[in-house]
């Protein structure tokens, strides 16, 4: 068998290096801001209740999407749910769960992104979760397009409107219960509702699932794509 | 209670057209997958069709409960490597898919396209598209261009059912996967895609899953889910390992195969220590739909050599390993070209494994193997000499690619003695068939091919299906359930069973119209009865013919429910509704 040549790649801007040592020293140098590699900061959300989803334990199951359709339409339908797994080949299959994180005021696009005035999806500070107004709501996209973690869902199949994960609070009466959180078997998901956070947080960057599919291959195997499949044996 | 609803989605090649049919009777008698399919294959395919020709159907099936207990697709179709009944089954979210476009009693793929095509489903949207530029394609490359193309079309992420080179090239053994890792392995499917010049199938549904009553099925998968028995398995060694949690009790009592059968323990069975490959190369685990307990353990590894990824040491593929001589980390490298060019694992082993003993003895020499010394435990060598099968390269590889049959039969006789192939023209490579303890020997020697049982049929992943035992009870119990639940159908206990015997009988019906007897090919190599092997602890067992004889005969008349000469009761078959077989088989010496 031939030997092939493995690069390196740069996660960061996608530079070939010849080894690990350079690799490292190309970072240093030409990413100065990116802190320790896999501990990506990102700002909390500062909200007091949310899911926390930790990419790296999601197996891929979607038994919290079929939660989330059942606890608000009583069917058994991922399309219809409020948090969704997307599936990606790094070549190897790894599942991305994406769920709205309640971020903080200062972020909140979707609610800056909505023409109406007041916007039609809006935090509600009294209930601790994201809220749409469908009577005001246009169904005009612009927060799901708004929104970095593409966490705003639309199905036309089910309604006009675009739907947004409300911590299975249906009826904005404060009654919080994620049951998502409740079913899923490799506590990849953690609902925070209270201030002392008894678990680190994980993922919570407000990047979409391709983004995130992008930083976990990159972090496992610092190669390109190329030297990972085997090249053509015959051209 | 309300009832579900079976619609059976037919395309067929040759025309381009496509019809969705209602098969409810049917799947009532037969459940799904590969029950309903080994009935297909039976009305659809005249008998002594050549499995290549377009004659041949493809039934990519699902049934009633999959999706619940373990996400399966069971395929249905005319063996090419036997000529008989050919099941294959692969997880993966492919069966999810097909449940969301509500195509429940799966896809039906008939004639041959005049050039190569893929077939795309959307839930009601069905297309037969020009796959030219992935003709020739290496797996992983086929299944990301075509998922990122559906991708950036659709803006839905499809699920594909590829073949690589080996299916295009029509090798005998040939198989298609999803996801670049799950793999419908047996009968030569990829060979029977190829030959409809089908590249792949691509699948997305959004629909609501098509149960009688959603809630009760959302209070089964609930039970499941939060079960402790469910969280037991999961945070088992079963979560570590996959499904080769076994595998250090089973080569220490010597219950898998060593150098081409000549032993059943060499010291390299404990070379590589499968938790240290655990701790150095597993990189995430990950799980089909609907699944809690998940056991597929992708690793990741960077050697001098050359990158490689894939599944780490599941089930098959590592117990293969000792069989050429080779390590586990041999094995994982070779592994990445079996995922990307696309032939079953265990026949694929098994034959080079034979062709290094026959290279050994001087029953084939190195001209006859394109120049390729292929000496035990060389994995460059196996490297090479698997893409010379793939691509039908040199006179031994062009013959080994047409599985073992054929091969023995331009190798001369002095070669039939190492075959350690099944009368199936299997591979027994993978469990040593003389090892008592397991007893898969029987299972090997009375083996068809076709799809056998409810974990085929109803589409139940046996890997998932532990805990299930646990809550509800034994398997049958378990379909009842989930059937009440899901289609609707309250069974008795004597129906589901009825049933099961049905589709056993129905697959092994085909077969038998295709030319399986059990007085043929109901045998295991003559090595398995005159060889003796040693285990680990220097315990030694050979089969005597006797002995094995009147195990087979039980084996027949209580776990298959045959006849003790492993022939169909005529009065079983009549009672049971399959009294159309008679009059076909009894020409041929099958029923009793």
């Amino acid at each position: 068998m031939s030997q092939e040549v493995v690069k390196y790649a740069c996660p960061y801007c996608d530079q070939e290096l010849s080894d690990r040592n350079s690799l490292k020293q190309h970072i240093e140098s030409a990413h100065p801001s990116i802190p320790i590699w896999g501990r990506e900061l990102y700002p909390p959300p500062k909200g007091v209740a949310f899911i926390d989803a930790d990419i790296m334990r999601c197996v891929g199951c979607g038994l919290c999407a079929e939660a989330c359709s059942m606890h608000h339409f009583g069917v058994i339908n991922k399309d219809f749910a409020r948090i969704y797994i997307r599936n990606f080949l790094l070549p190897l299959p790894k599942a991305i769960v994406v769920t709205c994180c309640q971020c903080q005021a200062e972020e909140r696009v979707c609610e800056k992104a909505c023409p109406q005035s007041p916007p039609a999806i809006y935090f509600d500070e009294k209930t601790l979760h994201m809220v749409i107004d469908t009577n005001r709501c246009t169904g005009c996209l612009a927060c799901r397009d708004a929104c970095g973690t593409e966490a705003i869902r639309y199905n036309p199949e089910l309604s006009d409107k675009p739907f947004v994960c409300d911590l299975c609070d249906k009826d904005n009466t404060g009654q919080r219960d994620p049951q998502c959180v409740k079913i899923c078997p490799s506590t990849a998901l953690y609902y925070h509702d209270r201030v002392e956070r008894i678990r680190p947080l994980r993922d919570m960057m407000r990047k979409s699932a391709d983004t995130k599919a992008n930083l976990v291959s990159r972090r496992l195997y610092p190669l390109t794509r190329d030297s990972i499949a085997f090249p053509p044996w015959r051209p | 209670m309300s009832e579900a609803i079976f619609k059976l989605l037919e395309v067929d090649l040759t025309t381009g057209k496509s019809r969705v049919l209602d098969v409810t009777d049917k799947v009532k008698e037969y459940l799904g997958g590969s029950g309903l399919g080994s009935r297909l294959v039976w009305d659809l395919v005249p008998c002594g069709t050549n499995p290549l020709s377009p004659d041949n159907i493809l039934h990519i099936g699902v049934g009633p409960i999959t999706g619940l207990v373990g996400t399966k697709v069971s395929c249905s179709f005319l063996s090419p490597l036997t000529g008989w009944a050919g099941e294959a089954t692969i997880s993966g979210c492919l069966g999810d898919e097909l449940m969301r476009a509500n195509y429940n009693a799966g896809i039906l793929i008939r004639g041959k396209a005049s050039h190569p095509v893929y077939l795309f489903v959307f839930n009601d949207r069905v297309e037969i598209r020009d796959a030219a530029d992935l003709w020739g394609q290496y797996l992983l490359k086929t299944e990301n261009t075509l998922r990122q193309r559906l991708y950036a079309e659709t803006g839905y992420e499809f699920h594909t059912l590829c073949i690589g080179p080996g299916g295009e090239n029509l090798v005998k053994f040939a198989n298609a996967t999803s996801e670049n890792v799950h793999s419908a392995s047996n009968g030569g499917i990829g060979a029977v895609f190829g030959s409809k010049n089908l590249k792949a199938i691509a699948v997305k549904g959004t629909r609501t899953l098509p149960y009688a009553n959603h809630r009760k099925v959302w209070e089964l998968k609930k039970t499941y889910a939060m079960h402790p028995a469910t969280m037991v398995q999961k945070r088992s060694e079963w979560g570590r390992y996959g499904a080769n949690d076994g595998m250090r009790a089973l080569l220490n009592y010597g219950g898998d195969s060593f150098k081409n059968g000549h032993s059943s323990w060499l010291p390299i069975a404990d070379k590589s220590d499968g938790y240290i490959h655990e701790l150095s190369y597993r990189v995430w685990t990950h799980g089909c739909p609907g699944c809690a307990s998940p056991c597929f353990q992708p690793f990741f590894k960077n050697t001098s050599h050359g990158a490689f990824s894939g599944e780490l040491r599941h089930g098959n593929t590592c117990g293969l390993c000792g069989n050429a001589l080779m390590g586990f980390d041999e094995v994982e490298e070779i592994n990445s070209l079996l995922e990307e060019l696309g032939v079953d694992a265990e026949n694929a082993y098994g034959l080079i494994a034979w062709a290094m003993d026959l290279y050994e003895h001087g029953i084939i020499t190195r001209s006859d193997l394109g120049g390729v010394d292929l000496k035990w435990g060389d994995r460059d060598a196996v490297m090479e000499i698997l893409k010379k099968i793939v691509y039908k390269e040199g006179h031994a590889p062009a013959a080994l690619a047409e599985g073992w049959w054929h091969a023995m039969e331009v190798f001369g006789p002095e070669s039939r003695w190492y075959a350690w192939c099944s009368g199936v023209n299997q591979s027994v490579a993978r469990y040593e068939p003389r090892n008592k303890t397991h007893g898969l020997g029987l299972a090997y020697s009375t083996a068809h091919g076709g799809g056998n049982g409810l974990f085929d049929a109803a589409t139940m992943c046996v890997f998932a299906a532990f805990p299930f035992f646990e809550i509800w009870g034994p398997p049958p119990e378990v379909a009842r359930t989930f059937i009440a639940a899901a289609a609707g159908w309250e069974w008795s206990p004597q129906r589901m069973s009825d049933t099961i015997q049905r589709i056993n009988y129905m697959s092994r019906a085909l077969s038998m119209r295709e030319g399986y007897h059990p007085d043929k090919n109901s045998f295991l190599p003559p090595r398995a009865f005159e060889e003796p092997v040693t285990n680990k602890y220097g315990v030694t067992s050979v089969l005597t013919r006797e002995e094995w004889l009147e195990a087979r005969k039980k084996y027949y008349v209580n776990a298959l429910r045959l006849t003790e000469k492993g022939l169909l009761p005529e009065k079983e078959l009549q009672r049971l509704g399959l009294e159309f077989v008679i009059p076909v088989l009894n020409p041929m010496g099958a029923v009793e």
